[in-house]
């Protein structure tokens, strides 16, 4: 049985004046525990709007949202805001990932203090939260507030934050976007750990083939809110089916002269 | 907090606004113990110019100008204050829960607002005082209901701005509850913005206190530059003493407010941030 | 003008920004070259000072808070470091035109996006009957003619970076600057956008400049490349050479970083801590502290730029001990 799925979940957002818009056509994607999915698309193809989706932050039109076989779309309120623990976010842009007004401190014990059973060392979980993502000394970082941090050091903070709870999946949307090179490697060591050593399953959302061919055991191909192609990474990389998915990887321009 | 006073004290208008704030409250506390004249004492000098005994002059019934204008003090700073606070607590709180709620409820509250702000609030004043009858209070609670639409504009604009932030998210990822998220993430994040525009109420506030004064329909008892103002209207060209000081008080203490107010809604615009 | 002459030069380049309280060398040491009919690229990530010094080559410089402390920009072998603003203007759109990140933060929202490109035309060329030159333009850069009836919110962020390049081209520039001009672009409409500069570039005799953090860019589009760090330009040289045959450790592992290959523990190679502050002139390497390969030297004084191999230069001390070759400066 998957961890999570996604089946058949269509979107479309009304707007005004013109034709709704359908950000999602059903779409299915399925994730095991440990695997690492990544849904590569452009902008348009529906991939944030999958990630809000399956992190319930926006319910679909139609189709199911199933976590370890059940479907969250009918739990009850009480039920899902326990089970949601499980299924944490890394956000895109560090810099509205954070309260600004809350320090490090605040916003790790802002999670932590959701965990059932609870947890009875906060202060002590939130320092073993900073030493795992590599935020050295976790005691430094403690009191200082977000905009205080570099924007590599907010990454790996929301990192932290969303394995605070204890998820056995991190829907991460395009966590390396606007990194810096050196930052995105130094981030991604941190998700192949998380995946070796936590078995932590991660769904990933990237516009960049070669994260996803990086990390990603399986790759889902999306455009225009459509699944177009999905498979091993491998597979995807090596012999693409589907023209849209070739035109995508003709047009990626890695440092060396051919991937 | 500290970064909000820095640039404050780098503006000198608004040095100057606060440090003329800061004189009328000294005058207010202790202005009748240094200038101890009663400002309802009744005098034998009769409209008569500044003096020595008198440092502003006398009205028509002998009462000292100064010591009128000290007692107006406290009347003009409590209402500015008094209606400011109700005025920013009602619109903060109707504005955030309809920035965040959104549906039926933001509907109607901003058909209301828009209602308050389209009439022209001094003349739904004077109808209302006329109405209800005059008393500091009536008066203070009129002011707060014409003006809560201001800081809930401010206050929705806001809250609609930061439930877009990914903090937001994280936290409903959670399990937070709405609310416990709307109170603790993002108010103290919204409020800026409906915090600067209170120190404009407060100016309209005052403004709008002399105004009724002036028209009578504050009540006779109290002295307040409005109605000085008032009175002082048949002897412009005798006594003039009796209407340029009061006018004066009144211009000053509402621009020294607006220029505040100014100064704040640009530090507190989140786009100043950078 | 000497045909030969290179349209660009910075040398030696000390730009600092000055706040309220502090001071940032954004710029401390660079040294960047562009001839006629080239296409440069300029690499570095953030704090690197790469955009700072395209917007000192064009003269766009926040006037009261920054300042040049010392180098040369020459544009055409004329001096304009000291240039004022107003002579500035003579010299913006040509020779130099520049086009941005972000389209649409400097495309008016509320002119259509022909009117935009005949502005342009009118500046720079006066004389010249000005809807054909617009038409032409507009087919340069592959929009089609009812394009211009649209305003930019209408167009995707493509077809923008289109009309940005159309308008600087207006200009005629003998230089085009291209601060990250693919970067918020989808990577297929990149390689349209890079397709096109290319083109474009060999139809005008036009030279680039092309500054981004991405090197796949770079690689498929410049013939040489400078690598900036903290403010100094550490490796410049052919692009083949700089990413393949990396001198400088930065440089190194910024190319093994881009590559997102495993290594043999089964991790990406990233390059460990953070970039050093800017807020003082570094008066040693400034990549010291990140360094996994200084010799003693490198505690002893900051590097200079040195030629190691034919056009190849390097701001290293560990580089240039391992590879000792031509000495003294290289022209380039």
């Amino acid at each position: 049985m998957a961890l999570f799925e996604l089946m058949q979940i269509s979107k479309s957002f009304r707007q005004r004046g013109a034709a709704p818009f359908q950000a999602l056509a059903d779409v299915s994607v399925h994730i095991d525990a440990g695997e690492c999915v990544a849904i590569v698309g452009e902008s348009g193809s529906g991939k944030s709007t999958l990630a809000r989706v399956a992190l319930r932050l926006l319910d679909p039109d139609c189709g199911d949202v199933l976590l370890d076989g059940e479907s969250i779309l009918g739990m009850s309120e009480e039920k899902w805001n326990r089970l949601r623990l499980t299924v944490q976010p890394v956000f895109q842009d560090p810099s509205s990932a954070f309260n600004p007004r809350r320090t490090v401190q605040s916003s790790l014990e802002q999670a932590i203090g959701q965990c059932v059973p609870k947890e009875p060392a906060p202060r002590e979980r939130a320092l073993e939260l900073l030493s795992s993502v590599e935020l050295r000394p976790a005691e430094d970082f403690l009191q200082r507030y977000p905009h205080q941090l570099s924007g590599g050091q907010r990454q790996r903070l929301g990192i932290a934050r969303a394995l605070a709870t204890r998820p056995r999946l991190i829907v991460a949307d395009e966590p390396l976007s606007g990194a810096d090179v050196s930052i995105r490697a130094q981030v991604l060591n941190l998700l192949l750990d998380l995946r070796e050593r936590q078995n932590i399953a991660i769904l990933m959302i990237t516009h960049d083939m070669l994260v996803a061919r990086a990390l990603a055991d399986r790759v889902v191909v999306m455009h225009r809110g459509r699944v177009v192609e999905q498979g091993r990474t491998r597979d995807i990389m090596d012999a693409p089916q589907d023209p849209y998915t070739q035109r995508l990887l003709n047009a990626v321009l890695s440092v060396d002269a051919d991937i | 907090m500290p970064k909000v006073s820095r640039a404050l004290f780098r503006n000198p208008a608004t040095v100057l606004s606060l440090s003329f704030i800061l004189i009328l409250l000294c005058l207010a506390v202790f202005g009748p113990m240094v200038y101890g004249v009663d400002p309802f004492g009744l005098s034998m000098e009769v409209a008569e110019g500044p003096s020595r005994l008198h440092l502003l002059g006398t009205d028509d019934l002998g009462r000292d100008v100064l010591a009128g204008m000290i007692e107006g003090i406290k009347i003009s700073l409590f209402v500015g204050f008094s209606a400011a606070l109700a005025a920013t607590f009602l619109g903060i709180v109707v504005g955030a829960v309809a920035g965040y709620v959104g549906g039926w409820f933001d509907l109607i509250v901003m058909r209301i607002a828009e209602f308050f702000q389209v009439m022209p609030s001094f003349i739904l004043a004077v109808l209302i005082v006329a109405m209800i009858g005059p008393g500091l209070t009536r008066i203070v609670l009129v002011i707060a209901v014409l003006s809560w639409p201001q800081t809930a504009r401010f206050a929705r604009a806001e809250v609609l701005r930061i439930s877009q932030f990914d903090f937001v998210n994280a936290a409903r990822c959670l399990g937070i509850s709405s609310w416990r998220i709307l109170f603790t993430d993002v108010l103290p994040n919204a409020v800026g913005p409906a915090l600067a525009v209170s120190t404009l109420i407060m100016a309209q506030a005052i403004l709008l206190e002399a105004s009724l004064s002036f028209l009578g329909l504050s009540s006779p008892d109290i002295i307040s530059w409005g109605r000085m103002l008032s009175a002082g209207q048949n002897y412009l060209e005798t006594a003039w003493w009796l209407s340029v000081f009061p006018g004066l008080a009144i211009l000053l203490t509402v621009l020294a407010f607006n220029l505040l107010g100014d100064a704040l809604a640009d530090i507190m615009n989140p786009r100043h941030a950078n | 003008m000497n045909r030969n002459e290179n349209v660009l030069e910075i040398r030696d380049l000390h730009l600092v920004y000055t706040g309220r309280q502090r001071v940032v060398h954004a710029i401390q040491d660079a040294t960047v070259v562009v001839g006629r009919g080239e296409a440069v690229g300029i690499a570095g990530e953030s704090g690197s000072g790469k955009s700072s010094l395209a917007r000192a080559a064009m003269g766009l410089l926040p006037p009261k808070v920054s300042a040049i402390v010392s180098g040369r920009i020459l544009v055409e072998g004329a001096d304009v470091t000291t240039y004022t603003q107003r002579r500035w203007q003579s010299l913006r759109g040509n020779p130099i035109a520049i086009v941005f990140q972000d389209p649409l933060s400097f495309l008016n929202p509320v002119v259509r996006i022909g009117e935009q490109v005949a502005e342009s035309v009118r500046q720079h060329d006066p004389g010249v009957s000005v809807a054909p030159r617009v038409r032409d333009l507009l087919n340069m850069v592959q929009l089609p003619e009812s394009a211009a009836q649209r305003y930019p919110h209408e167009l995707s962020g493509g077809m923008r970076q289109r009309v940005m390049m159309a308008i600087a081209l207006g200009c005629r520039p003998r230089l085009l600057i291209a601060d990250e001009p693919t970067t918020a672009l989808d990577v297929t409409t990149q390689a349209e956008i890079l397709k096109l500069l290319a083109e474009l570039r060999a139809e005008l005799d036009m030279s680039l400049l092309l500054i981004s953090h991405d090197l796949g860019v770079l690689r498929s589009s410049c013939d040489r490349t400078y690598i900036m760090y903290a403010g100094h330009t550490i490796e410049s040289g052919a692009t083949v050479d700089v990413l393949r045959c990396s001198l400088h450790p930065y440089t190194k592992g910024l190319v093994d970083a881009s590559r997102m290959v495993l290594n043999a523990q089964n991790r990406f190679s990233a390059i460990g801590g953070d970039v050093p502050t800017l807020s003082k002139r570094h008066g040693l390497c400034p990549f010291l502290p990140r360094c996994a390969c200084s010799i003693a030297e490198c505690q002893d004084r900051m590097p200079r730029l040195d030629e190691q191999a034919a056009g190849h230069m390097v701001r290293c001390w560990q580089a240039q001990a391992r590879h000792p070759a031509e000495k003294g400066h290289g022209a380039v």
